[in-house]
Protein backbone atom coordinates (compact mmCIF):
# COMPACT_ATOMS: atom_id res chain seq x y z
CA UNK A 1 0.00 0.00 0.00
CA UNK A 2 1.09 3.12 -0.93
CA UNK A 3 0.58 6.81 1.23
CA UNK A 4 -0.71 8.79 -1.39
CA UNK A 5 -4.34 7.79 -1.98
CA UNK A 6 -3.94 8.01 -5.90
CA UNK A 7 -1.75 5.41 -6.23
CA UNK A 8 -3.43 3.21 -4.00
CA UNK A 9 -6.88 4.40 -6.21
CA UNK A 10 -5.05 3.74 -9.32
CA UNK A 11 -4.01 0.37 -8.84
CA UNK A 12 -7.46 -0.99 -7.40
CA UNK A 13 -8.26 0.42 -10.83
CA UNK A 14 -6.02 -1.14 -12.86
CA UNK A 15 -6.76 -4.56 -10.80
CA UNK A 16 -10.31 -3.60 -11.81
CA UNK A 17 -9.81 -3.08 -15.33
CA UNK A 18 -7.18 -6.43 -15.56
CA UNK A 19 -9.89 -8.84 -13.55
CA UNK A 20 -13.15 -7.06 -14.76
CA UNK A 21 -14.65 -9.88 -16.22
CA UNK A 22 -14.20 -12.16 -12.57
CA UNK A 23 -14.81 -8.77 -10.34
CA UNK A 24 -18.63 -7.96 -11.13
CA UNK A 25 -19.59 -7.51 -7.41
CA UNK A 26 -19.26 -4.17 -7.80
CA UNK A 27 -20.41 -3.98 -11.05
CA UNK A 28 -23.79 -5.70 -9.87
CA UNK A 29 -24.52 -3.44 -7.29
CA UNK A 30 -24.04 -0.54 -9.79
CA UNK A 31 -25.62 -2.12 -12.31
CA UNK A 32 -28.99 -2.50 -9.96
CA UNK A 33 -29.22 0.78 -8.70
CA UNK A 34 -28.63 2.00 -12.45
CA UNK A 35 -31.75 -0.16 -13.18
CA UNK A 36 -33.79 0.53 -10.05
CA UNK A 37 -33.39 4.49 -10.90
CA UNK A 38 -33.97 4.15 -14.28
CA UNK A 39 -37.30 1.99 -13.39
CA UNK A 40 -38.15 4.79 -11.09
CA UNK A 41 -37.52 7.33 -14.13
CA UNK A 42 -39.71 5.53 -16.70
CA UNK A 43 -41.92 2.62 -15.60
CA UNK A 44 -42.53 1.22 -18.89
CA UNK A 45 -38.43 1.47 -19.03
CA UNK A 46 -38.98 -2.71 -19.40
CA UNK A 47 -41.85 -3.19 -21.30
CA UNK A 48 -40.11 -0.46 -23.30
CA UNK A 49 -37.07 -3.55 -24.43
CA UNK A 50 -34.84 -2.65 -21.41
CA UNK A 51 -32.69 -5.92 -20.28
CA UNK A 52 -31.98 -7.00 -16.74
CA UNK A 53 -28.72 -4.97 -15.56
CA UNK A 54 -26.44 -8.11 -15.37
CA UNK A 55 -27.43 -9.67 -19.12
CA UNK A 56 -26.94 -5.90 -20.46
CA UNK A 57 -23.49 -5.80 -18.92
CA UNK A 58 -22.73 -8.88 -20.27
CA UNK A 59 -23.62 -8.05 -23.68
CA UNK A 60 -21.94 -4.83 -23.31
CA UNK A 61 -18.72 -6.50 -22.15
CA UNK A 62 -15.57 -7.99 -23.21
CA UNK A 63 -15.25 -11.87 -22.74
CA UNK A 64 -12.91 -13.52 -20.61
CA UNK A 65 -11.18 -17.01 -21.82
CA UNK A 66 -9.98 -19.59 -20.03
CA UNK A 67 -7.94 -22.63 -21.15
CA UNK A 68 -8.45 -24.28 -17.68
CA UNK A 69 -4.89 -24.93 -16.56
CA UNK A 70 -5.48 -22.57 -13.81
CA UNK A 71 -7.86 -24.57 -11.18
CA UNK A 72 -9.34 -21.96 -9.55
CA UNK A 73 -9.74 -19.43 -12.37
CA UNK A 74 -8.23 -16.49 -10.36
CA UNK A 75 -6.65 -15.27 -13.77
CA UNK A 76 -8.01 -15.83 -17.38
CA UNK A 77 -6.04 -16.23 -19.93
CA UNK A 78 -7.23 -13.76 -22.32
CA UNK A 79 -9.75 -11.27 -22.56
CA UNK A 80 -11.40 -10.64 -25.92
CA UNK A 81 -13.79 -7.46 -26.84
CA UNK A 82 -16.77 -8.88 -29.04
CA UNK A 83 -17.17 -7.81 -32.83
CA UNK A 84 -18.09 -4.67 -32.85
CA UNK A 85 -21.45 -4.10 -34.34
CA UNK A 86 -21.88 -7.86 -34.40
CA UNK A 87 -23.95 -10.53 -32.77
CA UNK A 88 -22.90 -13.39 -35.11
CA UNK A 89 -19.76 -14.54 -33.13
CA UNK A 90 -20.31 -16.43 -29.99
CA UNK A 91 -18.25 -16.00 -26.55
CA UNK A 92 -17.06 -19.60 -27.39
CA UNK A 93 -15.93 -18.37 -31.01
CA UNK A 94 -14.34 -15.37 -29.55
CA UNK A 95 -12.04 -17.47 -27.37
CA UNK A 96 -11.74 -20.21 -29.37
CA UNK A 97 -9.59 -17.33 -31.90
CA UNK A 98 -7.96 -16.04 -29.02
CA UNK A 99 -7.02 -19.26 -27.08
CA UNK A 100 -2.96 -20.73 -27.69
CA UNK A 101 -3.22 -22.87 -30.69
CA UNK A 102 -3.13 -26.48 -28.88
CA UNK A 103 -6.08 -25.39 -26.44
CA UNK A 104 -8.63 -24.32 -29.13
CA UNK A 105 -9.33 -28.05 -30.00
CA UNK A 106 -11.27 -28.52 -26.62
CA UNK A 107 -14.76 -28.30 -25.96
CA UNK A 108 -15.71 -25.00 -24.55
CA UNK A 109 -18.70 -23.51 -22.75
CA UNK A 110 -20.23 -20.02 -22.00
CA UNK A 111 -20.95 -19.10 -18.21
CA UNK A 112 -22.40 -15.92 -17.28
CA UNK A 113 -21.75 -13.89 -13.60
CA UNK A 114 -23.55 -11.17 -12.55
CA UNK A 115 -22.17 -8.91 -15.44
CA UNK A 116 -19.24 -10.96 -16.74
CA UNK A 117 -19.32 -13.54 -19.30
CA UNK A 118 -16.65 -16.25 -19.38
CA UNK A 119 -15.77 -18.81 -20.86
CA UNK A 120 -14.20 -22.16 -19.75
CA UNK A 121 -13.06 -25.64 -20.53
CA UNK A 122 -16.65 -27.64 -20.74
CA UNK A 123 -18.86 -29.10 -22.50
CA UNK A 124 -22.39 -28.60 -21.00
CA UNK A 125 -24.06 -25.39 -19.43
CA UNK A 126 -24.01 -27.78 -16.14
CA UNK A 127 -19.83 -27.63 -16.00
CA UNK A 128 -20.60 -24.01 -15.11
CA UNK A 129 -21.72 -24.44 -11.48
CA UNK A 130 -19.08 -27.08 -10.92
CA UNK A 131 -16.88 -24.32 -11.99
CA UNK A 132 -18.12 -21.52 -9.49
CA UNK A 133 -20.09 -19.48 -12.74
CA UNK A 134 -23.76 -19.53 -13.67
CA UNK A 135 -24.83 -20.97 -16.95
CA UNK A 136 -25.09 -18.14 -19.71
CA UNK A 137 -28.23 -16.21 -19.65
CA UNK A 138 -30.50 -17.32 -22.85
CA UNK A 139 -31.21 -13.73 -22.63
CA UNK A 140 -27.65 -13.19 -23.58
CA UNK A 141 -28.02 -13.38 -27.86
CA UNK A 142 -31.01 -11.25 -27.49
CA UNK A 143 -29.23 -8.81 -25.33
CA UNK A 144 -26.02 -8.89 -27.56
CA UNK A 145 -27.86 -8.35 -30.97
CA UNK A 146 -29.62 -5.39 -29.11
CA UNK A 147 -25.93 -3.92 -28.13
CA UNK A 148 -24.89 -4.52 -31.87
CA UNK A 149 -27.36 -3.02 -33.16
CA UNK A 150 -26.31 0.23 -31.14
CA UNK A 151 -22.58 -0.40 -31.99
CA UNK A 152 -23.69 -0.52 -35.49
CA UNK A 153 -25.40 2.58 -35.66
CA UNK A 154 -22.63 4.36 -33.86
CA UNK A 155 -19.85 3.01 -36.31
CA UNK A 156 -22.14 4.33 -39.00
CA UNK A 157 -22.41 7.62 -37.67
CA UNK A 158 -18.11 7.84 -37.07
CA UNK A 159 -17.36 6.14 -41.00
CA UNK A 160 -19.88 9.02 -42.18
CA UNK A 161 -17.19 11.79 -41.77
CA UNK A 162 -13.39 11.52 -41.59
CA UNK A 163 -13.20 13.63 -38.17
CA UNK A 164 -16.18 14.76 -35.93
CA UNK A 165 -15.50 17.31 -33.84
CA UNK A 166 -15.94 15.18 -30.36
CA UNK A 167 -18.86 17.82 -29.10
CA UNK A 168 -20.65 17.47 -32.29
CA UNK A 169 -20.04 13.26 -31.67
CA UNK A 170 -21.30 13.29 -28.54
CA UNK A 171 -24.60 14.89 -29.69
CA UNK A 172 -25.24 13.40 -32.58
CA UNK A 173 -24.96 9.58 -30.50
CA UNK A 174 -27.17 11.14 -27.88
CA UNK A 175 -29.95 12.30 -30.65
CA UNK A 176 -28.74 8.24 -31.59
CA UNK A 177 -29.83 7.22 -28.06
CA UNK A 178 -32.81 8.81 -27.65
CA UNK A 179 -33.96 7.74 -31.06
CA UNK A 180 -33.76 4.21 -30.49
CA UNK A 181 -35.12 3.85 -27.20
CA UNK A 182 -32.05 3.95 -24.67
CA UNK A 183 -33.57 5.09 -22.00
CA UNK A 184 -31.27 6.38 -19.33
CA UNK A 185 -28.00 6.61 -21.49
CA UNK A 186 -26.20 9.39 -21.98
CA UNK A 187 -23.22 10.23 -24.31
CA UNK A 188 -20.53 11.70 -22.52
CA UNK A 189 -16.71 13.19 -23.19
CA UNK A 190 -13.81 11.50 -21.97
CA UNK A 191 -11.25 12.81 -21.11
CA UNK A 192 -8.88 9.87 -23.13
CA UNK A 193 -7.26 10.50 -26.39
CA UNK A 194 -5.69 13.40 -28.49
CA UNK A 195 -6.68 15.08 -31.91
CA UNK A 196 -8.89 17.29 -33.08
CA UNK A 197 -12.27 14.51 -33.48
CA UNK A 198 -13.98 12.43 -31.23
CA UNK A 199 -14.40 8.44 -31.41
CA UNK A 200 -16.10 5.88 -29.28
CA UNK A 201 -14.21 2.88 -31.03
CA UNK A 202 -11.16 2.23 -31.33
CA UNK A 203 -8.07 0.19 -33.20
CA UNK A 204 -6.93 -3.03 -31.57
CA UNK A 205 -4.05 -4.19 -31.24
CA UNK A 206 -4.85 -6.86 -33.88
CA UNK A 207 -5.77 -3.77 -36.30
CA UNK A 208 -9.09 -4.51 -35.83
CA UNK A 209 -12.10 -1.90 -34.83
CA UNK A 210 -13.59 -2.26 -31.68
CA UNK A 211 -16.30 -0.30 -29.75
CA UNK A 212 -17.14 -2.56 -25.94
CA UNK A 213 -14.71 -0.38 -23.85
CA UNK A 214 -16.97 2.81 -25.11
CA UNK A 215 -19.75 1.18 -23.67
CA UNK A 216 -20.44 1.73 -19.97
CA UNK A 217 -23.00 -0.37 -19.26
CA UNK A 218 -22.75 0.40 -15.56
CA UNK A 219 -22.98 4.01 -15.69
CA UNK A 220 -25.23 3.65 -19.33
CA UNK A 221 -22.53 5.63 -20.89
CA UNK A 222 -21.60 6.05 -24.27
CA UNK A 223 -18.04 7.63 -23.93
CA UNK A 224 -17.10 9.89 -26.82
CA UNK A 225 -12.66 10.31 -26.70
CA UNK A 226 -10.80 12.29 -28.65
CA UNK A 227 -9.08 11.51 -31.53
CA UNK A 228 -6.94 12.07 -35.02
CA UNK A 229 -8.79 11.84 -38.17
CA UNK A 230 -10.06 8.46 -38.87
CA UNK A 231 -8.28 8.09 -41.87
CA UNK A 232 -4.30 8.77 -40.31
CA UNK A 233 -5.56 6.05 -37.30
CA UNK A 234 -6.65 3.84 -40.04
CA UNK A 235 -3.24 4.32 -41.97
CA UNK A 236 -1.40 3.96 -39.21
CA UNK A 237 -2.91 0.68 -37.04
CA UNK A 238 -5.67 -0.89 -38.87
CA UNK A 239 -5.65 -4.50 -40.28
CA UNK A 240 -6.61 -3.40 -43.57
CA UNK A 241 -4.96 -0.34 -44.55
CA UNK A 242 -2.13 0.17 -42.00
CA UNK A 243 0.74 1.39 -43.72
CA UNK A 244 3.07 0.39 -40.69
CA UNK A 245 3.18 -3.21 -41.04
CA UNK A 246 4.82 -3.66 -44.21
CA UNK A 247 7.44 -0.99 -43.16
CA UNK A 248 7.60 -3.29 -39.81
CA UNK A 249 8.38 -6.40 -42.05
CA UNK A 250 10.82 -4.05 -44.50
CA UNK A 251 12.64 -2.44 -41.84
CA UNK A 252 13.39 -6.22 -40.52
CA UNK A 253 14.14 -7.61 -44.20
CA UNK A 254 16.11 -4.79 -45.20
CA UNK A 255 19.64 -3.04 -43.21
CA UNK A 256 18.81 0.43 -43.44
CA UNK A 257 20.64 3.67 -42.03
CA UNK A 258 18.66 6.36 -40.34
CA UNK A 259 18.74 8.41 -43.39
CA UNK A 260 17.78 6.02 -45.62
CA UNK A 261 14.66 4.87 -43.37
CA UNK A 262 13.48 8.38 -43.10
CA UNK A 263 13.62 8.60 -46.81
CA UNK A 264 11.54 5.71 -47.13
CA UNK A 265 8.86 6.11 -44.28
CA UNK A 266 7.93 9.62 -45.78
CA UNK A 267 7.84 8.28 -49.55
CA UNK A 268 5.64 5.85 -48.04
CA UNK A 269 3.53 7.94 -45.98
CA UNK A 270 3.48 11.09 -49.09
CA UNK A 271 1.82 8.38 -51.43
CA UNK A 272 -0.87 8.65 -49.30
CA UNK A 273 -1.21 12.69 -48.46
CA UNK A 274 0.58 12.45 -45.53
CA UNK A 275 3.83 14.07 -43.80
CA UNK A 276 6.26 11.89 -41.94
CA UNK A 277 8.24 13.34 -39.26
CA UNK A 278 10.63 10.83 -38.01
CA UNK A 279 12.61 10.29 -34.32
CA UNK A 280 15.05 8.06 -33.30
CA UNK A 281 14.02 6.73 -29.95
CA UNK A 282 16.33 4.88 -27.34
CA UNK A 283 15.09 0.97 -26.97
CA UNK A 284 13.71 1.16 -23.32
CA UNK A 285 16.42 -1.17 -20.95
CA UNK A 286 15.76 -4.58 -20.57
CA UNK A 287 13.99 -5.25 -23.56
CA UNK A 288 14.34 -6.71 -26.82
CA UNK A 289 11.96 -7.09 -30.32
CA UNK A 290 10.29 -9.71 -31.18
CA UNK A 291 12.79 -11.37 -33.92
CA UNK A 292 10.11 -13.07 -35.88
CA UNK A 293 10.05 -10.23 -38.43
CA UNK A 294 14.01 -9.78 -37.92
CA UNK A 295 13.85 -6.89 -36.38
CA UNK A 296 16.02 -7.26 -33.66
CA UNK A 297 18.67 -8.93 -35.15
CA UNK A 298 18.29 -6.14 -38.00
CA UNK A 299 19.07 -3.90 -34.74
CA UNK A 300 21.67 -6.20 -32.95
CA UNK A 301 23.70 -5.40 -37.02
CA UNK A 302 23.03 -1.89 -36.28
CA UNK A 303 20.58 -1.19 -38.89
CA UNK A 304 17.66 1.26 -38.21
CA UNK A 305 14.42 -0.12 -37.44
CA UNK A 306 10.82 0.82 -36.71
CA UNK A 307 9.20 1.40 -33.50
CA UNK A 308 5.91 2.12 -33.92
CA UNK A 309 4.44 5.73 -34.67
CA UNK A 310 1.37 7.82 -33.85
CA UNK A 311 -0.60 10.95 -35.33
CA UNK A 312 0.94 14.00 -35.77
CA UNK A 313 -0.13 16.99 -33.95
CA UNK A 314 -2.06 18.36 -37.18
CA UNK A 315 -4.56 16.22 -38.95
CA UNK A 316 -2.53 15.40 -41.89
CA UNK A 317 1.09 14.09 -40.41
CA UNK A 318 2.44 11.28 -38.17
CA UNK A 319 5.28 11.12 -36.19
CA UNK A 320 7.31 7.50 -36.69
CA UNK A 321 9.41 6.40 -34.31
CA UNK A 322 12.83 4.26 -34.83
CA UNK A 323 15.52 2.24 -32.83
CA UNK A 324 18.44 3.37 -33.86
CA UNK A 325 21.46 1.03 -32.50
CA UNK A 326 24.05 3.03 -30.16
CA UNK B 1 11.95 -17.31 2.51
CA UNK B 2 13.00 -16.07 -1.00
CA UNK B 3 11.37 -12.62 -1.99
CA UNK B 4 9.91 -13.47 -5.23
CA UNK B 5 12.03 -10.44 -8.07
CA UNK B 6 10.50 -8.09 -10.14
CA UNK B 7 11.41 -9.89 -13.41
CA UNK B 8 9.29 -13.36 -11.63
CA UNK B 9 6.03 -11.02 -10.73
CA UNK B 10 5.96 -10.63 -15.08
CA UNK B 11 6.70 -13.05 -15.95
CA UNK B 12 3.77 -14.98 -13.07
CA UNK B 13 1.40 -12.24 -14.11
CA UNK B 14 1.53 -13.74 -17.76
CA UNK B 15 -0.63 -17.02 -16.21
CA UNK B 16 -2.45 -14.96 -13.81
CA UNK B 17 -2.85 -11.21 -14.28
CA UNK B 18 -2.96 -10.63 -10.75
CA UNK B 19 0.18 -10.82 -10.19
CA UNK B 20 0.56 -7.63 -11.64
CA UNK B 21 -1.24 -5.65 -8.83
CA UNK B 22 2.09 -6.58 -6.87
CA UNK B 23 4.44 -5.62 -9.69
CA UNK B 24 2.42 -1.86 -9.39
CA UNK B 25 2.20 -2.00 -5.27
CA UNK B 26 6.40 -2.23 -5.37
CA UNK B 27 7.12 0.31 -7.75
CA UNK B 28 4.43 3.05 -8.32
CA UNK B 29 5.86 5.49 -5.57
CA UNK B 30 8.72 5.52 -7.13
CA UNK B 31 8.06 5.69 -10.55
CA UNK B 32 5.77 8.39 -9.85
CA UNK B 33 8.21 9.69 -7.98
CA UNK B 34 10.69 9.45 -11.40
CA UNK B 35 8.12 11.44 -13.07
CA UNK B 36 7.09 14.09 -10.75
CA UNK B 37 11.06 15.12 -10.75
CA UNK B 38 11.10 15.05 -14.67
CA UNK B 39 8.12 17.14 -15.28
CA UNK B 40 7.35 19.20 -12.03
CA UNK B 41 3.15 18.52 -12.50
CA UNK B 42 1.47 16.09 -10.23
CA UNK B 43 -1.20 16.03 -13.02
CA UNK B 44 0.61 15.30 -15.29
CA UNK B 45 3.38 12.63 -13.11
CA UNK B 46 -0.09 11.03 -12.43
CA UNK B 47 -0.77 10.67 -15.73
CA UNK B 48 2.24 9.32 -16.53
CA UNK B 49 2.43 6.50 -14.06
CA UNK B 50 -0.95 5.39 -15.15
CA UNK B 51 -0.24 4.97 -18.78
CA UNK B 52 3.56 3.61 -17.84
CA UNK B 53 1.68 0.31 -16.18
CA UNK B 54 -0.96 0.26 -18.34
CA UNK B 55 1.64 -0.11 -21.25
CA UNK B 56 3.56 -2.19 -19.57
CA UNK B 57 0.41 -4.83 -18.47
CA UNK B 58 -0.02 -4.88 -22.36
CA UNK B 59 3.61 -5.31 -22.89
CA UNK B 60 4.24 -7.86 -20.42
CA UNK B 61 4.13 -10.82 -22.88
CA UNK B 62 7.08 -9.41 -24.84
CA UNK B 63 9.05 -9.55 -21.55
CA UNK B 64 12.29 -11.18 -21.84
CA UNK B 65 13.94 -12.48 -18.56
CA UNK B 66 17.46 -11.67 -18.82
CA UNK B 67 19.03 -11.35 -15.80
CA UNK B 68 18.22 -7.82 -15.58
CA UNK B 69 15.94 -6.28 -13.23
CA UNK B 70 12.45 -6.41 -13.78
CA UNK B 71 12.17 -2.88 -13.05
CA UNK B 72 14.44 -1.53 -15.13
CA UNK B 73 12.21 -2.48 -17.98
CA UNK B 74 9.15 -0.65 -16.38
CA UNK B 75 11.46 2.47 -16.28
CA UNK B 76 12.44 1.79 -19.47
CA UNK B 77 8.51 2.32 -20.62
CA UNK B 78 8.15 5.29 -17.95
CA UNK B 79 11.04 7.15 -20.15
CA UNK B 80 9.30 6.29 -23.17
CA UNK B 81 6.28 7.65 -22.29
CA UNK B 82 8.20 10.51 -20.94
CA UNK B 83 10.06 11.09 -24.05
CA UNK B 84 6.31 11.35 -25.82
CA UNK B 85 5.56 13.83 -23.15
CA UNK B 86 8.20 16.17 -23.83
CA UNK B 87 7.72 15.69 -27.90
CA UNK B 88 3.58 16.52 -26.96
CA UNK B 89 2.96 18.25 -23.82
CA UNK B 90 0.62 15.80 -23.34
CA UNK B 91 0.09 12.32 -22.08
CA UNK B 92 -2.09 10.08 -24.87
CA UNK B 93 -3.61 7.72 -22.16
CA UNK B 94 -3.74 5.31 -25.54
CA UNK B 95 -3.23 2.25 -23.36
CA UNK B 96 -5.25 3.08 -20.59
CA UNK B 97 -8.08 3.25 -22.49
CA UNK B 98 -7.79 0.31 -24.32
CA UNK B 99 -7.87 -1.23 -21.24
CA UNK B 100 -10.59 0.29 -20.04
CA UNK B 101 -9.40 2.14 -17.15
CA UNK B 102 -11.18 5.24 -15.53
CA UNK B 103 -8.50 7.31 -13.77
CA UNK B 104 -9.68 8.54 -10.22
CA UNK B 105 -9.50 12.11 -9.46
CA UNK B 106 -6.31 13.26 -8.25
CA UNK B 107 -7.37 14.79 -4.71
CA UNK B 108 -5.16 17.57 -2.53
CA UNK B 109 -3.40 15.31 -0.14
CA UNK B 110 -2.22 13.14 -3.13
CA UNK B 111 -0.32 15.96 -4.55
CA UNK B 112 0.78 17.18 -1.28
CA UNK B 113 3.01 13.90 -1.28
CA UNK B 114 3.24 13.48 -4.20
CA UNK B 115 5.24 17.06 -3.66
CA UNK B 116 6.94 15.24 -0.46
CA UNK B 117 8.40 12.46 -2.86
CA UNK B 118 10.92 14.98 -3.75
CA UNK B 119 12.98 16.68 -1.62
CA UNK B 120 10.76 19.51 -2.00
CA UNK B 121 13.45 22.76 -0.80
CA UNK B 122 16.41 21.41 -2.50
CA UNK B 123 14.58 20.16 -5.48
CA UNK B 124 13.38 23.89 -6.17
CA UNK B 125 16.74 25.53 -5.15
CA UNK B 126 17.87 22.89 -7.89
CA UNK B 127 15.37 23.86 -10.29
CA UNK B 128 15.70 28.00 -9.91
CA UNK B 129 19.48 27.62 -10.65
CA UNK B 130 18.13 25.20 -13.43
CA UNK B 131 15.43 27.54 -14.79
CA UNK B 132 18.25 30.41 -15.08
CA UNK B 133 20.70 28.56 -17.52
CA UNK B 134 17.66 28.27 -20.18
CA UNK B 135 17.92 30.84 -22.69
CA UNK B 136 15.50 33.73 -22.09
CA UNK B 137 12.49 32.87 -24.59
CA UNK B 138 12.40 28.94 -23.27
CA UNK B 139 12.44 30.05 -19.44
CA UNK B 140 10.13 32.77 -19.95
CA UNK B 141 7.88 29.86 -21.57
CA UNK B 142 8.25 27.67 -19.07
CA UNK B 143 7.33 29.84 -16.54
CA UNK B 144 4.44 30.88 -17.64
CA UNK B 145 3.18 27.01 -18.32
CA UNK B 146 4.36 25.38 -15.38
CA UNK B 147 4.17 27.99 -12.75
CA UNK B 148 1.41 30.71 -14.27
CA UNK B 149 -0.13 26.82 -15.25
CA UNK B 150 -1.56 29.31 -18.73
CA UNK B 151 -2.59 27.78 -21.92
CA UNK B 152 -0.44 27.92 -24.83
CA UNK B 153 -3.04 30.61 -26.86
CA UNK B 154 -2.07 33.23 -23.91
CA UNK B 155 1.30 31.84 -23.18
CA UNK B 156 1.85 32.96 -27.40
CA UNK B 157 -0.34 36.20 -27.00
CA UNK B 158 2.03 37.39 -23.61
CA UNK B 159 5.39 35.89 -25.59
CA UNK B 160 4.28 37.85 -29.19
CA UNK B 161 4.89 34.40 -30.72
CA UNK B 162 2.34 31.80 -32.39
CA UNK B 163 0.75 29.14 -30.08
CA UNK B 164 3.09 26.33 -32.12
CA UNK B 165 6.36 28.52 -31.44
CA UNK B 166 4.66 28.77 -27.86
CA UNK B 167 4.68 24.77 -27.64
CA UNK B 168 7.87 24.59 -29.16
CA UNK B 169 9.64 26.58 -26.33
CA UNK B 170 8.16 25.39 -23.68
CA UNK B 171 9.01 21.69 -25.38
CA UNK B 172 12.46 22.63 -25.55
CA UNK B 173 13.17 24.85 -22.21
CA UNK B 174 11.27 21.33 -19.91
CA UNK B 175 13.68 19.03 -22.00
CA UNK B 176 16.57 21.29 -21.25
CA UNK B 177 15.65 21.54 -18.21
CA UNK B 178 15.33 17.76 -17.41
CA UNK B 179 18.95 17.59 -19.43
CA UNK B 180 20.20 19.92 -16.96
CA UNK B 181 18.53 18.37 -13.42
CA UNK B 182 19.85 14.97 -14.72
CA UNK B 183 23.33 15.97 -14.90
CA UNK B 184 23.14 16.93 -11.06
CA UNK B 185 21.38 14.23 -9.81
Amino acid sequence: MSEIPYVNRLGDELERAIRRPARSSRRRRLGLLALAGALLVSGSALAAGLLSGDVEMQAAAQVACYDGADPDFSGSVAVVPPEAGSAAVSPVELCRRALDPAHRGMPLVACGKEGAVSVIPGRRPSDCAAAGFAPLDPAYARARARVARLERRILAIETSSDCIARDELVHRIQRLLDRTGWTGWTAETHRLGTGPCGTVSGLGGDGRRYISHGLDAVGHRVLVARAAPRRVTDLLYSAERSLLGPLFAESGAKCFTFEGFRARVQEVFASKGLGATVKRTSMPRGTSLDDEDGRWTRYKQGCTVLAGGEPGDDSHSVVIDVFVSP
Amino acid sequence: MRVVTDAELILASRRDPARFRELYDRLADDVLAYFYRRVLDAEVAADLLAETFAVAFERRGRFKDRGKPGAAWVYGIAAKELSHWYRRQAVELRAVKRLGMTLPPLDDESIARIEALVDSDARRAAVASALGELPDGERRAVELRVVDELEYAEIAARLSCTEGAARTRVHRGLARLNRLMEARA
